[in-house]
């Protein structure tokens, strides 16, 4: 299968743009880093990919034979064949002398030593001799597999007694490359022939190697590329067995390949080096999918709690707003009391504005008995919360990764509503409280006025004899003045002038009561709606705190979703073969 | 216990241990307890049919392709396990045993049952075994009698059932003849094996087969050792490349002759009981060990438990704490109209003006009536505030919230295979809102009929006299409330005053609290506390649901305690005789 190039680069760039952007992730900031920067190499390799030099890699169990075989297929020992101990932690690079130097692999990759060699049939490759796999040093297995991302070619060499070795399938499974790319090498055949090189042998053989091309189709591997081979018998005499597929192997590894043909086989590798790093977007995807249903129902929760959520707000801001002191705060000042005479008296000895004693200003007293009291707002902020709690318990429940558990406690932005919640409620509280309650009652004042006025008419009138009011409605001047004048003081000190006195004192008093009364039925009704004013306005910034959460969360729980449904096409994208 | 005359196999285990041992995971290491768990019945099966078998094991050992095989035909002597290219080439164990050997009795491995090959086959074909099982060739040769030779498959295989026969076979193992050859040698899964029998004792016969002739066992035993793997050189023997080994081609090397000779030696008729009771004595070290291993790790696991239930605990004062606080500023109002209603219909009883003043009301209000007019009636006061509003489950539910967050976040084990970790997330774990819901309500009708009881006892206990003393407070307190209200109200309101229901309340309260003062400072006492443990034992429900959530993923203790009696078994035994000795 030959790779689409173009839609490879289109495909790296863009998990390159989805890694690099500040969006959703379930991984943590450190494994992002990682996964971006082995998306940037990988996008690197591919568009500095060269189709001059083939670098193969020979990888094999202890003592299969690696460097007879390296050496068979160079024609000359460029190694020196070595079957005792095991190099185990470096690769050695077989390089001609004419060839270029060899490109730096990754910074993990294992240490490499590099031997010339002037060996011309392989002077167009790089011969890269990796430590055995098998061998009982395994600290560097890892350090080989970053290794292999320098390598096209990879000659899986094994022989009749190790092919069945579980850790060459465990490791063949580990390698990031392509099949295509995959050689395999039954080396030491020649064991299977012992002395005679007779059918007996042969019969060995094909079973042997009917067994390995068995194995390695389970292993994933359909069609193996399969050569068995005796690099011993090679080395040793100049004429091969009929069975020795040495040649074979040479020519299919040496061959000289034309730049194109190079540059497909290092494409095909680095497609399944990709794959592999698209393959974690399927389960990011799910884990997106999870977040966001778990964010829906927490969305859910919240829009079913909407009646209690309200509910709580008017229980819990009412009793205050409802309390006397409250209600004597919003009362008027003592010089904006609409009354005169004795009402103004009552007035002042009930209607006094509370705290007025101590003579603070008047914001100062709407500060003091506006603002909510920390009882009523810690309730508040106990529900806001619940709503914190709730969504981190469901989220552990559901065992979503931290970091996105993070990112939706985040979104939340608890702490300053916390903050905020009680100087938001007091703001509407001011801001309403600075309207007087009542208008400036000219016509009550006026007709206050007209009543004591009357009175006072009607008490004179009563005090003046009928005679002298007589005298000086016919004849006005100072004499009858006088004769009236006279009259009040007569009528005054009789007990007739006491009983006017004292109707005027009851009659002043009377309607001082009514009048009296009347403010502070109206004073009481026009509190009532400013506290019901006060109260919707606040039950508003409540019910905004629960809309502004909803929204938080939504908004969140749609970038998740768009973020899953972005990851899912280009994890598709990156599956679907060409 | 050991009972001389009892059946031989009754001291040792009344019964297994669980074979499903189940931990919490709340140790780093709790992965090993299921190995252990799994290997500890299997080993102590090995070694009870052990103690009966009179005879001695000798298993063979490899990786693939090292020519266990033809070195285990070597050493019979024929062509019994069949040998060649194909790997893995040996399906299924095979024995090579005496015809009247009873390997079958007891057998200790159901899942690897021996089947028996009539003798006359023998030699005929070579066996390469059968999958899952063991299979016996017979012999009757007296002077193997004494022997079972065992073919295993190979330790490093593709295939998963020829390890754990491997595994299982070397149990039974009173010596293991090691095969490697020079390729293999250094390879990582059958050194692991090595080191592991080496440690427990059993001898060990370290064959190198196909070897160059330059090749010596100081080179392989430098090797092994390097690896901390100590093989004594004079049990390590070299067997040449031999292009088509035929048993008598192998006979004729020095190196398998040594062999053989030496095994054969060691192993002689004469020395079965001394071996015997080596290899029991080894048996019985090796099942100690690892049954210690098994108790101290699940000790640290009981250690772990007991730290976590602590932690459950603290979280829940924690959280109950945080309730209370939650609830004191709900409660105090909540409660205090609930008493005050109680009160009332408690002393409305002795309300002496109660019933003129229904009358006066009525008869001044029928004139009204006729004209009209309107007359306002107080705010009724068993209305919709008598039925509770479900906001009140919210301090308790938003406690559980935060009391589930906390544990999830404190006590999950930070292992997510460990079984704690889903155990704890299992969605019947946390309590729902309608379990809540159900349980609340339950405690308010509790605390309800309570409340009616509690009234019910303090107007019986109330004395004349108290009695007496409420109607007259009453009568004061109504001429006063009178009085107040005609002045405030300038003489208009005393209709109202008259007929509002605003005074009734005022006489009762008045009164009620100013008698009973102290009896209803004990009632709303104990009613917060009764209240207080009504809520209380939601959460603490929940703390028995994550506590049953850990008791799920535990042992009963005394599971436990079978594997310490085990062990003391165990050590009773290793001097106690051998039977059939």
């Amino acid at each position: 299968m030959k790779p689409s190039v173009p839609r490879l680069k289109q495909n790296l760039q863009r998990l390159h743009e989805v890694l690099e952007q500040d969006g959703l992730l379930s991984i943590p900031e450190a494994e992002r880093r990682n996964a971006l920067a082995a998306a940037a190499d990988l996008q690197e390799r591919l568009s500095a990919v060269e189709g001059e030099y083939l670098t193969i890699g020979l990888l094999g169990g202890t003592g299969v034979g690696k460097s007879s075989l390296m050496n068979s297929l160079a024609g000359t020992p460029i190694s020196s064949v070595s079957h005792r101990r095991p190099h185990t932690d470096h690769v050695i690079i077989y390089r001609h002398e004419d060839a270029p130097a060899v490109p730096a692999p990754p910074p993990d990759a294992m240490p490499w030593q590099e031997i010339l060699h002037r060996a011309d049939p392989v002077r167009h490759v790089l011969l890269c001799d990796l430590p055995d796999f098998d061998s009982l040093l395994t600290a560097h297995r890892d350090s080989v597999q970053a290794f292999l991302a320098n390598l096209d070619l990879l000659v899986w060499v094994t022989s009749p007694e190790k092919y069945a070795d579980r850790r060459l399938y465990e490791f063949l499974e580990q390698t990031p490359k392509a099949g295509e790319n995959f050689v395999f090498v039954l080396n030491k055949a020649d064991l299977l022939f012992g002395d005679n090189r007779g059918g007996e042998g042969h019969e060995k053989l094909s079973t042997a190697s009917k067994q390995f091309t068995g194995h390695l189709r389970d292993a994933g591997i359909p069609d193996p590329a399969l050569f068995v081979v005796s690099a011993q018998e090679a080395l040793e005499s100049d004429t091969a067995s009929s069975w020795n597929q040495l040649p074979l192997l040479r020519n299919q590894v040496f061959q000289l390949r034309n730049a194109k043909q190079v540059r497909t086989m290092k494409e095909e590798n680095l497609d399944v080096e990709a794959s592999r790093l698209f393959e974690w977007l399927h389960g990011e995807t799910r884990t997106l999918e999870r977040f966001s249903s778990a964010l829906d129902r927490s969305i859910r929760l919240l829009e079913e709690d909407r009646p209690t959520w309200e509910r709580l707000g008017r229980e819990s801001l009412s009793p205050w707003l409802e309390s006397r002191a409250v209600r004597n705060a919003l009362r008027p000042a003592r010089d904006a009391l609409p009354l005169t005479g004795p009402g103004l008296a009552l007035g002042l000895l009930f209607l006094r504005p509370a705290g007025e004693t101590g003579g603070p200003s008047e914001t100062e007293r709407i500060w003091r008995n506006l603002n909510p009291p920390d009882s009523v707002v810690s309730v508040l902020k106990r529900r806001l919360a619940w709503i914190e709690d709730r969504l981190a318990r469901g989220m552990l429940q559901e065992n979503l990764p931290p970091t996105l558990r993070e990112r939706a406690l985040a979104a939340l932005r608890q702490e300053e509503r916390f903050e905020n919640l009680g100087e938001r409620l007091f703001e509407v509280a001011s801001h309403r409280a600075s309207t007087p309650l009542l208008s400036r009652m000219t016509g009550f004042r006026m007709l206050q006025s007209l009543t004591y006025i009357l009175l006072l008419v009607l008490l004179i009138f009563a005090l003046g004899d009928g005679a002298a009011w007589r005298d000086i409605l016919q004849s006005p001047g100072w004499r009858s003045g006088l004769g009236l004048l006279s009259s009040f003081v007569q009528t005054l000190f009789s007990g007739k002038g006491v009983a006017a006195l004292g109707s005027y004192a009851l009659l002043n008093l009377f309607f001082g009561v009514r009048f009296f009364l009347s403010y502070r039925r109206r004073l009481g009704r026009a509190t009532d709606r400013a506290v019901r004013s006060f109260r919707e306005g606040m039950i508003e910034v409540w019910t905004g705190e629960l809309d502004a959460v909803v929204e938080e969360l939504t908004r969140l729980r749609n970038e998740a979703q768009a973020r899953g449904k972005e990851l899912s096409e280009l994890a598709g994208r990156a599956s679907a073969k060409p | 216990m050991l009972h001389e005359n009892s059946s031989e196999r009754e001291w040792i285990l009344p019964r297994l241990p669980a074979e499903d041992i189940i931990v919490p995971g709340l140790t780093p290491r709790h992965n090993d307890i299921h190995e252990l768990a799994d290997e500890i019945p299997r080993r102590l099966r090995a070694f009870q049919y052990k103690r009966l078998s009179s005879c001695l094991w000798l298993v063979f050992l490899g990786g693939t392709g090292t020519g266990k095989s033809t070195l285990f035909n070597a050493l019979c002597g024929l062509e019994l396990s069949r040998a060649g290219v194909e790997r893995p080439k040996t399906r299924g164990a095979v024995a090579y045993a005496h015809t009247g050997a009873p390997i079958e009795h007891g057998f200790p491995f159901p899942n690897l049952p021996p089947v028996r090959r009539p003798a006359d086959t023998l030699g005929a074909t070579p066996e390469s075994g059968e999958p899952d099982k063991l299979v016996i060739l017979d012999h009757d040769r007296a002077e193997l009698a004494h022997l079972v030779l065992v073919d295993t498959p190979d330790l490093d295989s593709l295939e998963q059932e020829n390890r754990r026969a491997a595994g299982i076979l070397v149990l039974l193992a009173d010596a293991v003849v090691f095969v490697t050859s020079q390729e293999k040698y250094a390879d990582e899964v059958p050194s692991d094996f090595l080191r592991r029998i080496i440690e427990e004792e059993k001898p060990v016969y370290f064959l190198l087969n196909k070897a160059d002739p330059d090749f010596s066992t100081r080179e392989a035993m430098d090797m092994f050792s390097g690896q901390d793997i100590r093989l004594p050189e004079e049990r390590g023997w070299i067997v040449s490349r031999s292009p088509a080994p035929t048993p008598e081609t192998i006979q004729g090397q020095t190196g398998f002759r040594d062999f053989q000779d030496r095994l054969l030696e060691d192993f002689s008729p004469s020395s079965v009981q001394k071996l015997r009771r080596q290899g029991l004595e080894a048996g019985a070290k090796g099942l100690g060990m690892q049954l210690d291993r098994l108790i101290r790790l699940l000790q640290a696991e009981d250690e772990a438990a007991g730290t976590w239930m602590k932690d459950l605990e603290g979280l829940l004062q924690e959280t109950r704490e945080d309730l209370i606080q939650a609830e004191s500023e709900h409660f105090a109002a909540r409660n205090r109209t609930r008493i005050q209603r109680e009160i009332r219909r408690l002393f409305s009883r002795y309300d002496l003006l109660s019933r003129p003043r229904r009358a006066v009301r009525n008869v001044i209000l029928a004139p009204l009536r006729l004209l009209g007019l309107q007359i306002g009636k107080g705010p009724s006061e068993d209305g919709p505030r008598a039925n509770r509003p479900p906001e009140s489950l919210a301090p308790i539910l938003a406690s559980l919230d935060r009391f589930n967050r906390r544990a999830l976040e404190r006590l999950s084990p930070s292992d997510e295979e460990a079984p704690l970790y889903s155990a704890i997330r299992r969605p019947a774990v946390a309590m729902t809102r309608d379990e809540v819901e159900a349980r609340v309500t339950a405690a308010q009708e509790h605390l309800e009929s309570w409340l009616r009881e509690t009234f019910q006892e303090m107007a019986q206990g109330l004395p004349t006299a108290k009695k007496w003393s409420i109607y007259s407070t009453s009568i004061i307190w109504g001429v006063l409330v009178l009085a107040l209200e005609a002045t405030l109200g300038g003489g208009f309101t005393v209709i109202d005053a008259l007929l509002g229901s605003a005074a009734a309340p005022f006489l009762t309260k008045g009164s009620a609290e100013l008698f009973a003062y102290r009896e209803i400072q004990r009632v709303v006492r104990d009613m917060a506390e009764t209240y207080r443990k009504g809520l209380v034992s939601i959460l603490e429900e929940q703390r028995d649901r994550y506590a049953s959530a850990l008791g799920s993923v535990s042992m009963p203790p005394e599971e436990k305690e079978r594997f310490t009696e085990l062990r003391r078994l165990l050590e009773q035994h290793a001097a106690g005789p051998i039977p059939g000795s």
